[in-house]
C-alpha cells in the first residue's frame, strides 16, 4: 500500500524567552499514512501531536524550528519546500480542520466568502462559479440551506454548522490528505457523532486520507484504521485499531486504555497514570515513560527501548510489551 | 384559561426562537443604529455634523456677502440685520466668513486624519505582523514623534516647509499617524494569534492577503472610532497653530479669523466669538459622534 504523507525522523524545536537550549519538541517521530486510509495520532497534550502536524505544514510558530527528518509527500520532502511553494500544497493537496470552529472562521467575513477564497486562491475560479462550488460543498457537508448560510457571518451559526463549514473549506479542493486537529473536542456528544460520520463519508467517495489527530480514544475507535500513540515528543506504539484495541502493548497506552470510564461494579475507582508527563528540558534517561510506568526496571531507566516489532506490523517502544498483568488488568474492549 | 396562556405563551416564545434564527445577532451596524436611539449627545452631533457639511457645500447660498468682500464704510461694525455677526477690521462679513471658514476647517478636519489613518494603519499592520526588526524601527519611529510635543513638532514642520494649507495637511498627519499606529499594532498583535489566521494559513492564504484581507477588516471599527475623533483633533492643532501665527495665512479658518480678532477682543468681542463657537460646536459635535460610536463598538472588540 502506498503512503501518502512519509514522515521520517522528524525532530521540532522551541526556543523560549530567558533559556539557550531549545525545548525539542518531537523527538524522531517516524509516521506513515497510507492512502486512502485514516491515521489516529493519540496521546495528552503537550506530547507533539500537534507540532508534529504543523511541522509538516510549514506552519510552526515564530519561535519553532524543524531540526531534522524529512516528510515526504508525493515524492516531495514538504519540510525543504520554500513558503511559496508550501502555500500551493497547503489548502489544496493537504488542508487542515482545527479544534475550534468558533475562533478558526475568520468573525467579519461570511463563511461563504471564506470558502470561495479557498478556490479563488488554487483553483483560479471567477467569483461566480467559486459561489456556486461553495454553495454545492456546503450541501455536500449537510448545511440545509446553503444559499442563505452563504451570506451568514460565523457568530450566526451553530457550532455544529460552523465545524461543517471548515471541513467544507478543507474539502473544497479536493486534497490527497486531510489533517484533523481534534475536530471533534469543542463539540457535544451527538454533533460530534455527525461531524465523524460526514468525515467517513467524505473520505469514502474521495478516497483521501485523514490524519486524525485527537486525545479521545472513542474517536480513534470510531474512525481511524491505524494508530499511532506518542508520549513526551516519541511514537511509544503503533498498531492496526483492532489491534491497538484487542490487545495495546505499551504500559502509557494501557494506562489510556484503563482510564476510560466503563460500566464497572460500583464503588470501583477510576485508574489513572500516576506522575505528569515529563518538562521538555528534562527528560528522563532511558525510557521516557520509566518515571510513571508500574512495570519500570533498572535497565528502563537506563536504557532507552526502540520502537520495535512485536508481531504483525505492530510496534511498541518497550523492553516488555505486555508485561505483568497489574492494576489496570486485562484490558479490552 | 390557563392552556391557553400556555399555548400563546409556547408560540411566542417559539415565535422569538425562529426570529432569533433568521436574525440571530445584531452586528456591528445594528448596534451603531441603537445607540443613536440612546445616546442622544452622540445624535446631537451627528446632525451638527450634516449641518456643518451642507453649510460648506452650500456656503453661497447661505451667506448673503463674499467673505472677502472689503467694505470699508462699515469696518468693525456691531452685529445687526444688515451683517448678523458684524464686520472685521477690514469690513468683511464675519458671518460669510465663518460659513466659508467651515470649507477649509472641514478640510483640514478630514485630510490629514485620512492620511494618518491610512499611514497609521499601514504601518501599525506591518509592525504587528512582520514584528521583530520592522516591529522595532517603526515602533520606536512612533515614540519618537508621540514624545515630541505635537504643537512644537507641527509648528517646526510648517516653518520648515513654508506656510501654506498642503504642509498643514503634513504637518497634522505627521502628529496624527503614530497613535494610530500603536493602536493598530496592538490589534494585531492580538489577532495574528488567532485561530482564524492559522487556518488561513493553513489554506495557503499569502501573508500580505492575510493582513489586508483578514485581519484589516477585524481593525476597522477601532479604525472608525480613532478617524472621528481624529478630525476634531486636526481641526482643534489647526486653530491653535493659526492662532499662533504658522497657518495658511490666506486660507480663511476659523482659528485665523480668532487670531486676527484678538486684538480687538475688548471693543468687538463678535471677532473672535463667532469663529470660537464655530469651533466649540464643530469639535464638540464630532467628540460626540466618536464616543458614541466607541460606545457602541466596544463590545464587539472584547469578543
Amino acid at each position: 500500500m502506498p503512503n501518502i504523507l512519509e514522515i521520517k525522523g522528524l525532530v521540532a524545536s522551541f526556543a523560549s524567552d530567558g533559556v539557550r537550549e531549545r525545548a525539542i519538541a518531537v523527538n524522531g517521530v517516524d509516521l506513515a499514512i497510507p492512502a486512502g486510509k485514516t491515521v489516529g495520532l493519540v496521546g495528552e497534550s503537550g506530547c507533539g501531536k500537534s507540532v508534529t502536524s504543523l511541522s509538516v505544514m510549514g506552519l510552526l510558530a515564530d519561535n519553532g524550528r524543524v531540526e531534522a527528518g524529512e516528510a515526504l509527500f508525493g515524492g516531495v520532502d514538504l519540510l525543504k519546500l520554500s513558503d511559496r511553494e508550501l502555500r500551493k500544497i497547503r489548502g489544496n493537496r493537504i488542508s487542515m480542520i482545527f479544534q475550534e470552529p468558533m475562533t478558526s472562521l475568520n468573525p467579519v467575513i461570511t463563511v461563504g466568502k471564506q470558502v470561495a477564497e479557498a478556490l479563488r486562491l488554487h483553483s483560479g475560479m471567477d467569483r461566480q462559479a467559486a459561489k456556486a462550488r461553495t454553495i454545492e460543498i456546503f450541501e455536500k457537508v449537510g448545511i440545509p440551506e446553503p444559499e442563505r448560510r452563504y451570506a451568514c457571518y460565523p457568530h450566526q451559526l451553530s457550532g455544529g454548522l460552523r465545524q461543517r463549514v471548515m471541513i467544507g473549506m478543507s474539502m473544497v479542493l479536493k486534497p490527497d490528505l486531510l489533517i484533523a486537529d481534534e475536530p471533534t473536542t469543542a463539540l457535544d456528544v451527538s454533533i460530534e457523532a455527525q461531524i465523524l460520520r460526514l468525515m467517513r463519508d467524505l473520505q469514502r467517495e474521495s478516497g483521501m486520507s485523514i490524519l486524525m489527530i485527537t486525545h479521545n480514544l472513542g474517536v480513534v475507535a470510531e474512525i481511524c484504521d491505524l494508530v499511532y500513540v506518542m508520549y513526551a515528543g516519541e511514537v511509544v506504539e503503533r498498531a492496526d485499531v483492532n489491534a491497538l484495541f484487542a490487545h495495546c502493548a505499551h504500559p502509557y497506552t494501557r494506562g489510556l486504555m484503563a482510564s476510560l470510564p466503563r460500566m464497572t461494579p460500583k464503588g470501583q475507582r477510576l485508574y489513572n497514570i500516576r506522575g505528569t508527563v515529563p518538562n521538555l528540558r528534562a527528560m528522563p534517561s532511558g525510557c521516557r515513560f520509566s518515571p510513571r510506568c508500574e512495570f519500570a526496571t533498572e535497565r528502563c531507566r537506563v536504557e532507552k527501548p526502540p520502537l520495535a516489532d512485536i508481531g504483525g506490523g505492530h510496534l511498541c517502544r518497550c523492553f516488555a510489551p505486555e508485561s505483568g498483568e497489574g492494576p489496570m488488568g486485562g484490558v479490552s474492549r | 384559561m390557563k392552556k391557553r396562556f400556555k399555548d400563546t405563551y409556547t408560540a411566542e416564545l417559539s415565535r422569538q426562537i425562529l426570529e432569533a434564527e433568521i436574525q440571530p445577532d445584531q452586528g456591528v451596524f445594528r448596534s451603531i443604529l441603537n445607540m443613536f436611539k440612546v445616546n442622544r449627545a452622540a445624535l446631537l452631533g451627528l446632525v451638527l455634523i450634516v449641518l456643518i457639511a451642507l453649510m460648506a457645500a452650500f456656503a453661497p447660498m447661505i451667506a448673503r456677502y463674499d467673505p472677502n468682500a472689503l467694505d470699508l464704510t462699515s469696518m468693525r461694525a456691531a452685529p445687526s440685520p444688515a451683517h448678523w455677526f458684524g464686520t472685521d477690521d477690514l469690513g468683511r462679513d464675519v458671518f460669510a466668513r465663518v460659513v466659508y471658514g467651515s470649507r477649509i476647517s472641514l478640510m483640514i478636519g478630514f485630510i490629514p486624519s485620512l492620511i494618518s489613518l491610512v499611514l497609521g494603519t499601514v504601518l501599525g499592520l506591518m509592525a504587528g505582523y512582520l514584528g521583530k526588526v520592522a516591529d522595532g524601527i517603526i515602533m520606536r519611529v512612533a515614540d519618537v514623534v508621540l514624545a515630541f510635543p505635537s504643537l512644537l513638532l507641527a509648528m517646526v514642520v510648517m516653518y520648515t516647509l513654508g506656510s501654506n494649507i498642503l504642509n498643514m495637511f503634513i504637518a497634522l498627519s505627521i502628529i496624527n499617524w503614530a497613535g494610530t499606529a500603536r493602536v493598530v499594532r496592538a490589534q494585531t498583535l492580538s489577532l495574528k494569534e488567532k485561530e482564524f489566521v492559522e487556518a488561513a494559513r493553513s489554506m495557503g492564504v499569502s501573508r500580505a492577503r492575510i493582513v489586508f484581507r483578514h485581519i484589516l477588516p477585524n481593525c476597522l471599527p477601532n479604525l472608525i472610532v480613532l478617524f472621528t475623533l481624529d478630525i476634531p483633533g486636526s481641526i482643534m492643532w489647526e486653530s491653535s497653530m493659526s492662532f499662533l501665527g504658522v497657518g495658511d495665512p490666506n486660507a480663511a479658518s476659523w482659528g485665523l479669523m480668532v487670531s486676527q480678532g484678538k486684538g480687538y477682543a475688548y471693543m468687538c468681542p463678535w471677532l473672535i466669538l463667532a469663529p470660537g463657537l464655530a469651533i466649540l460646536v464643530t469639535v464638540m459635535a464630532f467628540n460626540f459622534l466618536g464616543d458614541g460610536l466607541r460606545d457602541a463598538i466596544d463590545p464587539y472588540m472584547k469578543t
